[in-house]
């Protein structure tokens, strides 16, 4: 087994910088993760312009940590206030708050936390040996299983985003269609650009990221405004009794294998990987009763299994280019600004990056574990920050953060369109992952599919003649329909109302 | 009462609708091509076409089914202010400068929401104009105007 990655990935997280901003990182991200209403997909899109200015690698290790941070984040607000910080923590309310409400909520942290570094570590090591693996496999890949590839990644994120999945797959070529604004390559035809002139160089991905998801919130968290009852739970005591732990260990190690298994898999994340969890837990038990009035394993198994889903997601998103969720697509966005193509060749042509930013998230995974046990206090005086201080930060960092892409003025209305174009996105209940997947995903989509087209003559079954790309097409069909199928559907919403 | 547009499956599918709609009006002007060398109008073609029929399955099936949701109340007070908060940066930024343009924008933003609170505005205004000039011109050392033009 080859170890050198790990050392050459270790020496670079250890630099001061780096340490420095993974710190920034998890820290701001488990703020937001205990800030309801405020999650990574935003935060990181407004943060993007700022982490511009960083190295590479540098930028990835700080906003990689605000995704799993978050997830840290959010589970302190579940137990102590009932409230989810993030999605991925709606379940941990369930049992945690009620040990919270039984005094219980000291152990009921600790054993977040700590299954969450497990859980972690693991990923960590799963990414490391696994990555690799997948890349060297991929090489081999041409335009047809790229093609494939991305169709695959696009039907299982739209499979499996909440929502109606005509609507889904509308959200994706929509976001296509946006992302074929600009200059086609091959011919140099103005496409989508309506004789405006700062379009011809195509829509930044970043501004749309911030108008669609960073606007369009704010204005949707203004509609909504959410009142936060901050109970005081005193939190007597951290340690856990050795019942609760050891009632944990069995629910740690599956949630770390599930939320493994479930991240590396496009479309699937940090949500469903809690919820599946929290469902099996529950099967699993020897008495299920005891489920939804306070039973630790109800908070072991889906946290371990969302940290561990949250950093798997970043193999299709490094390895292959797919990004697997809306946040990985951000993430990829920014890679791409740097001029660093994700694909199979990312681990050999930049070492540094993809082992550095593995080894920094087990880094961060331990800044976590120290830093959020004993700072737990102040973390829920946080949430006395009322919204009305906070969003105008958030529109300026917007604005501001837009004009610094490309030094427009433009740029800056431009993204107030989107943010109402967002802001329609989410009254009419469209899922918006789909769409940033689609915007990233499209125009190397069409590039592949031209490809293709040319080396096999105008076939179309160069598709289905070629074993890798025929078994990707296979699956997504294969996805799509169970996607449809009514009873998977209703399952899918049971699962989601537990 | 639900009507048409209060009916929120019916407003989606004409939103999809109109996208693919406007999407082909304008992709058939460019060269379309064939399989073997697709031009670039091929694929908008396609796909504005397919986001079309979506959009008006969507509509129909809307129109058709007996079960309809409401659309939310649009607070109509929030969209335009955060709207036109950020719209106002963009107007200040070159002649005024961050430090007014930030100040202008945030007071706009305070007032996306119902109830002003004028001392706190202003210090937010205060502390974001400072905090983000410091963040980004220097910290940062991007190139953005501080200072009115006229200064």
């Amino acid at each position: 087994m080859d170890l050198s990655g790990i050392f050459l990935g270790f020496s670079i997280a250890l630099l001061p910088l780096n340490l420095f901003y993974c710190l920034v990182g998890v820290t701001l991200g488990t703020f937001i993760g205990v800030l309801p209403g405020l999650g990574p997909l935003v935060t990181i899109s407004v943060l993007l312009p700022i982490t511009f200015g960083l190295p590479p690698e540098t930028a990835m290790i700080a906003l990689a940590g605000i995704y799993y941070g978050a997830s840290y984040g959010g589970s302190t607000t579940a137990i102590l206030v009932n409230i989810p910080g993030e999605s991925s923590s709606v379940v941990t309310c369930i049992d945690g708050y009620k040990m919270a409400l039984q005094n219980r909520a000291g152990p009921a942290l600790a054993i977040a936390a700590l299954g969450s570094f497990f859980a972690g570590s693991v990923a960590t090591l799963v990414i490391a040996l696994f990555a690799p693996f997948l890349a060297q496999s991929a090489l081999s890949f041409q335009s047809p299983e790229y093609f494939s590839l991305m169709v695959l990644g696009l039907v299982t994120a739209t499979a499996l985003s909440d929502g109606a999945l005509s609507k889904s797959i509308g959200m994706v070529i929509v976001g296509i269609l946006l992302g074929v604004v600009g200059t086609d390559v091959t011919s140099g035809t103005f496409r989508f650009t309506f004789g405006v002139a700062q379009l011809t160089d195509g829509l930044s991905f970043v501004l749309v990221a911030m108008g669609v998801f960073g606007l369009a919130e704010v204005i949707i968290s203004l509609e909504n405004p959410t009142t936060r009852v901050v109970m005081k739970t005193k939190i007597r005591d951290l340690m856990p009794s050795r019942q609760d732990i050891r009632m944990s260990i069995w629910p740690v190690l599956r949630g770390t294998g599930l939320g493994s298994i479930l991240g590396i898999l496009p479309g699937a994340g940090t949500t469903i990987s809690s919820f599946i969890s929290y469902a099996i837990e529950k099967r699993v038990s020897r008495d299920p009763s005891r489920f939804g009035k306070g039973a630790i394993e109800g908070v072991a198994g889906p946290e371990s299994a969302n940290n561990a889903a949250a950093q798997t997601s970043f193999i299709p998103t490094l390895t292959l280019g797919i990004p697997g969720s809306g946040t990985m697509a951000l993430m990829m966005g920014a890679l791409m600004v740097y001029g660093i193509a994700p694909g199979p060749r990312v681990m050999t042509s930049h070492p540094d990056l993809f082992w550095g930013l593995i080894a920094s998230m087990w880094i961060g995974n331990l800044m976590l574990v120290i830093l959020n046990l004993p700072l737990v206090g102040l973390w829920v005086k946080m949430l006395s920050v009322p919204y009305r201080l906070l969003f105008p930060a958030i529109i300026v960092l917007c604005a501001v953060g837009v004009f610094t892409l490309a030094s427009s003025t433009f740029d800056v209305y431009l993204m107030a369109g989107f943010g109402v174009f967002g802001y329609i996105l989410k009254k009419l209940d469209f899922p918006p992952a789909p769409l940033l997947l689609g915007f990233v995903l499209g125009p190397m989509m069409e590039e592949n599919l031209r490809r293709s087209m040319m080396l096999s003559r105008g076939d179309i079954a160069i598709f289905l003649e070629r074993p890798i790309s025929l078994g990707m097409l296979i699956l997504a069909v294969v996805l799509l329909v169970l996607a449809a199928v009514p009873a998977v559907r209703a399952r899918r919403a049971a699962l989601e109302s537990e | 009462m639900i009507s048409r547009f209060n009916d929120r499956e019916f407003l989606s599918g004409l939103f999809l609708a109109l996208i693919g709609g406007i999407g082909l009006v304008e992709a058939r002007h460019y060269t379309f091509g064939s399989a073997i060398r697709m031009g670039p109008g091929y694929f908008p073609v396609v796909l504005s076409g397919l986001l079309l029929a979506i959009g008006a399955g969507i509509m129909i099936i809307a129109i058709l089914n007996f079960e309809k949701t409401k659309i939310g109340a649009v607070n109509m007070r929030a969209v335009v202010m955060v709207t036109l908060s950020v719209v106002i940066f963009g107007v200040l930024l070159r002649p005024a400068g961050m430090i007014a343009a930030v100040s202008v924008t945030s007071v706009f933003a305070a007032f996306a929401q119902s109830g002003i609170r004028p001392l706190e505005t202003a210090a937010l205004a205060l502390v974001l104009s400072t905090t983000m000039t410091l963040l980004f011109a220097f910290a940062l050392g991007l190139s953005i105007p501080v200072w009115p033009q006229w200064i």
